[in-house]
């Protein structure tokens, strides 16, 4: 991404309609370090992401003049640039499209500074490490050598069939991302299976049983409530 | 703004109607499947004229200007039902007759007396049904075979008179049936489309009210989380702080329920099933309850081997973690709060027990009713929360029962239809 030498700061460019909410997260932002510009309709924001290098797009997806959504997919037509998407509570299928027209992450109002700018900050990281190769994978207990196609757990090798490999190396792909129950079902049973959640199901199960400390009470693989699965590195 | 206050306004037009429909005192359920509050409509075209217009009142998502222009549609009062329509189509002809034999009939000679009752025929197709319609038409093609010669017979003498009178009777017959369909039609017209724009409306206010009252909330946690995370404050603000960051997430809490039974009061919660690992539903639903594990002890009972159950696993996380809420807030600090998930009967139940002092037994219908608190309740309820895990698992043609254990304290079951998930295809280890 953007890492010229001269520039210490991230820029965001935030899209929202809501002054309050601008403001709010002008002066959050810029607290943390952020160099931030605002605008408030889609076409405003398509504009300044095209004009302005920026590093990371808050986009809020209700916004006056088009569909939050749509302003994603015309983003994706020419850039990668990590955007995480501003929702609310009861709004699922709202946030599954989202992230299936290429949002990065999704935050919900109302929301905690911290959280925010955990979000952001993994966002950031994850576009900058995109263009490199898998290394191994170490993270707390569980290390995967995707050389040798061997997870160990605790110092102890763990067996895993052909297809919960799969699953487990898709997850660390996306580590920290919110992946949706389509998606994964589509990378791994493909698309013809992309309604088959019960499959999701028996493998997350069967997972969180070789992989996690309790298997009943999840660190690693996190359920999102309607949306999908996210790996916690 | 008076957004809540339309909100509620809502909410308490439909209940008083939604009360009249379910009257007929709702014995206690055994477990099995109640259908879900979906088409009061149908359930209740009852004898009454004004049990109908409820009905209609009740269809429309915020019902606040329904009532008015459905009756717009409805016939006069007076016309209401069809016995009134006979004894008015026999009226007219009495009159018609009347006027025909002692005026017209020197007049004019008795075949265009035929025109005159096709005019009140018309007219009267303008007001009243088929069946009432098809009874005035039969009365004045006799009235006027009667007045036809032979005079006074219902017999018709000459060709001529036999292709009027059955010209006659075919023309009023089908003028009747036009009108009547075209009638029908306007209104079903009328209706349909008053629907469609009571259901926009009401969306577009859900979506305005909680755009309106969130983003002033995320506003107040937003800004005193980043307070709190800036790290500068004096213990003092830092305290101040802490109470205004939560006092919004309460709020936000409170907006929520309002949003959830607005949305189930205005028929607007569609259920997404798929299928759902009961342990990680439950795991979640008490994570939504943080206060659980600190001031009470709780247990969690699923049976080995649960199957995956095909559910809307928010509506039932949301329900669940209701009725922990509930449990929490009605049971003294210390004691135990079970959990119990089973399949019985095709059946998923979920049940919340507690050991606090229960419920009165004669409340126990009326716990679920929207803003219903129990008399001895402690201050600081919406009345919201048990009439929402109502609305949420018929949404999914579910059940929820309330009863007092043997032991002492309050049970809550909650039952949901389970199939059985389809086998996986095989795969090599």
């Amino acid at each position: 991404m953007n890492t010229a030498a001269n520039q210490t700061r991230f820029s965001a460019l935030v899209i929202d309609d809501e002054p309050q909410i601008q403001r709010l997260l002008t002066i959050t932002l810029e607290a943390n370090g952020y160099r931030v510009t605002t605008t408030g309709t889609g076409q405003q924001g398509l504009a300044a992401a095209a004009q302005q290098n920026h590093d990371i797009i808050i986009l809020d997806l209700g916004l006056p003049d088009i569909n939050g959504v749509e302003v994603l997919k015309q983003l994706r037509e020419w850039t990668q640039i990590p955007v995480v998407v501003l929702t609310v509570h009861d709004k699922e299928a709202e946030k599954i499209e989202a992230l299936d027209s290429g949002a990065d992450d999704y935050i919900t109002k109302p929301f905690n500074s911290g959280e925010l700018l955990a979000r952001l900050r993994s966002a950031l990281r994850r576009a900058d490490k995109g263009s490199q190769g898998e290394p191994d994978f170490n993270a707390g207990e569980l290390s995967v050598n995707f050389a040798s196609r061997t997870v160990t757990r605790k110092g102890q090798t763990i067996k895993l069939t052909v297809t919960e490999y799969t699953l487990l190396r898709l997850f660390i792909k996306h580590a920290d991302k919110v992946l949706t129950h389509r998606h994964i079902l589509r990378e791994i049973w493909g698309p013809n299976h992309e309604s088959d959640t019960h499959y999701l199901r028996v493998y997350m199960t069967r997972l969180r049983e070789k992989l996690e400390a309790d298997p009943t009470k999840p660190a690693l693989f996190l359920t999102e409530p309607g949306v999908g699965y996210r790996f916690k590195a | 703004m008076s957004l809540v206050s339309l909100v509620s306004l809502s909410f308490f037009r439909r209940k008083t109607s939604t009360r009249i429909e379910n009257s007929p005192s709702q014995p206690h359920p055994a477990p099995c499947i109640l259908p879900p509050v979906q088409d009061h409509a149908s359930q209740n075209a009852g004898p009454l004229p004004g049990a109908r217009r409820k009905s209609e009142i009740t269809r429309g998502p915020f019902g606040a200007a329904l009532p008015d222009r459905t009756v717009d549609s409805q016939p006069h009062p007076l016309l209401a039902n069809s016995p009134r329509q006979y004894v008015l189509a026999l009226a007219i002809f009495v009159v018609v007759t009347l006027i025909n034999n002692i005026w017209l009939e020197q007049l004019l000679g008795y075949q265009p007396l035929a025109l005159v009752y096709l005019f009140a025929i018309v007219v009267l197709a303008l007001f009243i049904n088929r069946g009432p319609l098809l009874f005035g038409t039969a009365l004045t093609a006799l009235g006027w075979a009667f007045t036809a010669p032979p005079r006074h017979k219902f017999y018709i003498d000459s060709l001529d008179d036999k292709m009027m009178f059955a010209t006659y009777f075919v023309v009023a017959l089908t003028i009747g049936q036009l009108t009547t369909r075209l009638r029908a039609q306007r209104e079903a017209e009328i209706k349909s489309k008053f629907l469609a724009e009571s259901e926009r409306l009401g969306r577009t206010l859900l979506n305005s009210v909680s755009h309106e009252l969130r983003t002033p909330i995320a506003a107040i946690t937003g800004a005193a989380s980043e307070m709190l995370n800036s790290g500068s404050l004096t213990p003092l603000q830092q305290k101040l702080a802490t109470e205004i960051e939560s006092a919004g997430l309460r709020l936000n809490r409170v907006v929520q329920s309002l949003l959830s039974a607005a949305r189930i009061q205005s028929g607007q919660l569609h259920s997404k099933l798929d299928w759902c690992d009961i342990s990680e539903l439950v795991h979640l639903a008490t994570h939504e309850v943080p206060s659980l594990n600190v001031t009470h002890r709780l247990t969690v009972d699923i049976a080995p081997g649960l199957p995956f159950v095909k559910l809307d696993f928010i509506l039932t996380q949301q329900a669940l973690a209701n009725l922990l809420v509930n449990a929490t807030t009605h049971t003294p600090p210390g004691t135990p709060i079970h959990i119990v998930a089973r399949i019985q009967n095709k059946h998923l139940l979920l049940k919340v027990a507690d050991h606090g002092p229960g419920l009165p037994p004669d409340q126990l219908d009326r716990i679920f009713d929207l803003f219903h608190r129990a008399p001895a309740a402690k201050p600081g309820g919406t009345g919201l929360g048990l009439a929402i895990v109502k609305g949420f698992v018929e949404a999914q043609g579910g059940w929820v029962q309330a009863s007092n254990r043997v032991g002492g304290g309050a049970l809550f079951t909650m039952g949901l239809p389970a199939i059985a998930a389809p086998a996986l295809p095989a795969e090599p280890s």
